[in-house]
């Protein structure tokens, strides 16, 4: 009864994932990868998992892909049960990180292997893989052996090997850790490209922040077995849930508070370092003299000459990198004699500021300069933990 | 730079040691070699270039004796290393590819027995073996215990390619939808290939050298090339058999010179 | 829900799957069975031999007795009226072969290991050459280069023959026939046995080490015995082992070019089959003795290598 229901609504949903959890056996030692873990990825979606190696996220995708076994739950493709198929009897297809083009064969058979298996008629795998070539360019490589390719060539093939069968979702591991800077970038365009074009669901494994922020829809974040956050990329940027997620992407500022009043939106706290009053917006239930942690991105620090107005934090600058587009300063914040908050916090906690180059010689400060620390307004955010 | 790390690689004398060794290793046949062309019925004495004793080889009163047990050992070792070929191929896939079970070490152990154990006691405890259960010696028995000797010689080139292909081919076979039959027909065994191939020459080779085992297990009246040689030369060292020599050092020669080949074309491809 | 989950559980979970799954015990039956049957059993088989009463037609009668044993180790025999003595030619035999293995394996090694390190150091395209010229022998029949050793070295062979025309010597070296002839058998039949594992040793090893001892001050010999010689001792372990067994056990080389009074236990053996003696039993308790041998040097090699392996990682 419950479960017919849920499948009806998940419908819609390409893959759901229901509470799965995966053990590794281990006569002392069993390893837990994935800890019940439960959300569902939508039809037609560019779906990243992105966390740091060992959170999980290869093995949740070989588990999609059928090549591990589920220790616990369920995954479901269309609203049907998947867990029991065997890879070969899922459509759904992998691009592996190592590519694996079978060396034996040519680019084409490459791409045709899939489409045989299937049973296809030689007219239909003939232009089918043909038509998969021509969306990869390489065409003119249909009879080359993969030995005789560059590594993004080859790249491209396993890509095109695991669209021709025209599955109802793509895994994609790492596709693009093997390959260099430049080919990295101009490949994650062309993925999106392919994506948009085919209409097949990606799911896009990866530990590169800068590979998942720009080309996906959504992103999950993993680490240590659990989704820590799920959004699109502007959420996981600027709304990080969590200490794990603002850290893990991109760089963050995390500065203890604590809650000095609530308003209906919103709540004032004082900061532990430097102390003065903040406004953060938040829907969260709080309580009057909570110690909560507080985030902010460098980009939106504003640092500026020492002044004496009351409402700013103020500092000595520790150290100043140069980093092309921006500059980086650490500021240490002093401490507010007149504040109860400071006691014990008279070293003041650092913070990092990054303004933005101008061509026009970098920072106008140095170290050991005191300066004024100006928080933007609406750059804070709570963390959960 | 690279000078500096190539002189303290080098050592004194190793050289000359390596010329020394190489030398030991091919003088006696070498020399085999070319009194097998001597034109005197006399096998020190150079008495010019003959093709005598060769012709005395196919053609002489003991030629029929020599080729009844050439084709005995060619027989046997075709059939030796397609039985244990197939057979090293098999518990290579399940030892390397399978997962880990109970009795694996010993298993392994199992494959390298015929390794560990001395020539001389396999053939002791063979024939021992067939005489109890009245088995009949001849080509059957020779068969069979050059199949057992033969696993191990044809398991490590094929074990060692295996390991070297990544388990990940197969996958991918699985994910476009192969059985686990069309994946390792279609994949895995083509990749494996070249160690299949040298597997199969190293048990042939191997096969059609051995003489100890044979010579206990074979029965009256069934000679294989080795036994008969053997025999040959308990009546003294005559210039036939240098040519007969020659000819499997040629024979060796080749069929290793293939394996050598077809095991670097095999590390090229990946 | 929980009981789809439970059955999902069931099916699926584990390690990777793998194309083997489920079939890896049919795929190992044929080896199990070939070499169990044929060499396990009979292995077996030849210890309860070695416990039988000789038939003096070959063969034996199926009633125990320790004879075998008892004329292996004692003169005037363990259950005669007078007090036994050892009885020394059978261990002398076993002594003389242990000592010819020996020599081979030291001899194997002080051409070998030069030979492996120099073909290890060559640049890769001629050092597969050099490889491919030390494995050829490898593959050469037996039987075949110890024939030709033996025309080599007999008393009207070349070497003697040039010799004596060159006016080198006056009369033949007899080397046929004689302890040294099985060495030099025994070292030309196995020397690619320890060339091979300790190049495959060298060639794994890593040269910074060799030029981080040179920097610390470490002269030439110094860094070979104490950096180089150490690293790859698991092949050179290999090497000797390689040697050392079939040495031991070998029948070729003695038979041909060891003559009638320099027996060694490979003759022993063949003898009581082959030959006109025909002791059945004493046959397989000389082989089981010998098996017992080299299966101690092997439980104490596959000891140490354990032992390495846990230390190593």
């Amino acid at each position: 009864m419950d479960k017919a229901k849920t499948a009806n609504n998940n419908k819609t949903h390409a893959i759901d994932i229901l509470s799965v959890t995966k053990i590794y056996p281990h006569r002392t030692h069993p390893v837990t990868a994935l800890n019940d873990i439960s959300f569902a990825i939508e039809d037609n979606e560019f779906f990243t998992l992105l966390g740091p190696s060992g959170c999980g996220k290869t093995t949740l995708l070989r588990m999609i892909g059928g090549f591990e076994g589920i220790t616990k739950g369920q995954i479901q493709l269309y609203g049907e049960d998947i867990s029991t198929l065997q890879p070969n009897q899922r459509p759904i297809n992998t691009v592996f990180q190592q590519y694996a083009l079978f060396p034996h064969l040519t680019v084409f058979e490459n791409v045709a292997f899939g489409l045989k298996r299937l049973g296809r008629d030689r007219a239909f795998i003939q232009k089918q893989t043909e038509a998969m070539l021509e969306l990869i360019r390489m065409a003119d490589f249909a009879h080359r052996k993969p030995n005789q390719l560059s590594g993004g060539q080859q790249q491209r093939v396993a890509l095109a090997r695991a669209l021709a069968p025209q599955p109802k979702v793509l895994l994609l591991d790492e596709p693009l850790s093997a390959l260099d800077l430049k080919l990295r970038q101009a490949m994650r365009e062309e993925l999106k490209d392919i994506q948009k074009k085919t209409g097949i669901t990606f799911i896009f494994v990866t530990h590169d922040q800068e590979e998942a922020l720009t080309m996906s829809d959504r992103i999950a974040v993993m680490s240590n077995g659990e989704v820590q956050q799920i959004g699109t990329a502007t959420d996981i940027y600027d709304h990080p849930i969590n200490h794990f997620v603002a850290t893990f992407i991109g760089e963050a500022n995390i500065l203890s508070a604590s809650v000095t009043k609530i308003n209906k939106n919103s709540i004032m706290a004082t900061l532990a370092a430097g102390g003065g009053s903040v406004e953060v917006a938040t829907d969260l239930a709080m309580t009057k003299g909570q110690k909560i942690s507080l985030m902010i991105r460098p980009e939106r620090v504003k640092i500026g000459k020492a002044s004496r107005a009351k409402s700013a934090l103020s500092g000595v600058v520790q150290s100043i990198s140069y980093l092309g587009t921006d500059t980086q300063l650490h500021v240490s914040l002093n401490a507010r004699q007149e504040t109860e908050l400071n006691t014990g916090q008279s070293n003041g906690e650092i913070i990092i500021a990054r303004q933005q180059n101008h061509g026009d010689g970098g920072s106008p400060f140095h170290k050991g300069d005191a300066v004024s620390v100006t928080i933007a307004e609406n750059a804070l955010r709570i963390l959960q933990d | 730079m690279a000078n500096t790390s190539e002189r303290i690689r080098w050592y004194p004398g190793f050289r000359e040691i390596a010329l020394i060794c190489l030398v030991i290793l091919y003088a006696p046949l070498i020399i085999v070699m070319i009194y097998s062309f001597n034109n005197s019925p006399s096998i020190t004495i150079w008495k010019g270039f003959s093709f005598v004793w060769y012709e005395e080889v196919f053609f002489g009163p003991e030629s029929a004796k020599f080729k009844q047990a050439t084709v005995n050992s060619l027989i046997i070792a075709v059939l030796a290393a397609i039985t244990s070929t197939t057979i090293a191929t098999a518990s290579a896939l399940a030892m390397i590819r399978g997962r880990r079970f109970r009795g694996q070490a010993m298993t392994f152990g199992l494959i390298n027995l015929p390794l560990m154990v001395p020539e001389i006691v396999t053939a002791v405890a063979t024939l021992i073996f067939f005489a109890s259960i009245g088995f009949d010696r001849g080509i059957l028995s020779i068969l069979l215990a050059h199949i057992v000797f033969c696993i191990p010689f044809a398991y490590l080139p094929i074990a060692a390619r295996l390991q070297g292909i990544a388990n990940v081919y197969e996958q991918v076979a699985r994910d476009l939808y192969a059985t686990p039959g069309q994946a390792f027909r279609l994949v895995l065994l083509p990749m494996m290939l070249p160690g299949i191939l040298s597997g199969f020459l190293l048990a042939f080779i191997i096969s059609l050298d051995d003489f100890i085992i044979t010579n206990f297990v074979k029965g009256a009246g069934v000679e294989t090339l080795p036994t008969a040689i053997f025999g040959a030369i308990k009546q003294g060292i005559k210039p036939n058999i240098m040519a007969i020599s020659t000819l499997m050092l040629a024979a060796s020669f080749i069929l290793v010179s293939i394996s050598y080949f077809i095991s670097r074309i095999g590390n090229h491809d990946r | 829900m929980a009981g789809i989950i439970n059955q999902t559980s069931k099916t699926t979970d584990g390690a990777q799957t793998s194309i083997v799954d489920g079939k890896q015990h049919i795929l190992l039956l044929p080896a199990w069975l070939i070499i169990g049957v044929l060499l396990v059993i009979p292995v077996i088989l030849m210890l309860v031999y070695s416990f039988l009463t000789q038939d003096f037609r070959g063969g034996v009668i199926w009633e125990f007795s320790l004879e075998a044993y008892d004329q292996f180790f004692f003169d005037r025999g363990l259950f005669g009226d007078e007090p036994p003595s050892i009885e020394w030619t059978y261990i002398g035999i076993f002594w003389r072969s242990f000592l010819q293995a020996l020599f081979a394996m030291i001899f194997c090694f002080l051409i070998g290991f030069p030979t492996a390190y120099f073909i290890a150091t060559r640049a890769p395209q001629s050092r597969s050459f050099w490889l491919f010229l030390v494995t050829i022998p490898y593959w050469v029949n037996l039987l075949i280069r110890t024939v030709s050793m033996k025309f080599l070295i007999r008393d009207n062979g070349p070497i003697n023959t040039w010799l004596l025309s060159g006016g080198i010597i006056d009369e033949p070296i007899s080397m046929i026939n004689t302890n040294f002839a099985i060495q030099i058998g025994l070292f030309y039949s196995y020397l690619p046995f320890m060339v091979l594992p300790i190049y495959a040793s060298i060639e794994r090893y890593n040269f910074a080490l060799s030029e981080a001892a040179a920097d610390l001050y470490s002269s030439r010999w110094v860094t070979l015995f104490k950096i180089v010689i150490p690293s790859v001792k698991p092949g050179i372990i290999a090497g000797c082992i390689l040697v050392f067994i079939p040495s031991l056990g070998a029948f070729l080389a003695p038979d041909l070019l060891g003559g009638a009074k320099n027996f060694m236990i490979g003759s022993l053996v063949e003898e009581q089959f082959k030959g006109q003696a025909g002791d059945w039993p004493f046959g397989a308790a000389v082989s089981m003795i010998l098996l017992s041998i080299i299966m101690v040097i092997l439980l104490f090699y596959a000891r140490a290598q354990i032992r390495q392996n846990d230390g190593g990682h």
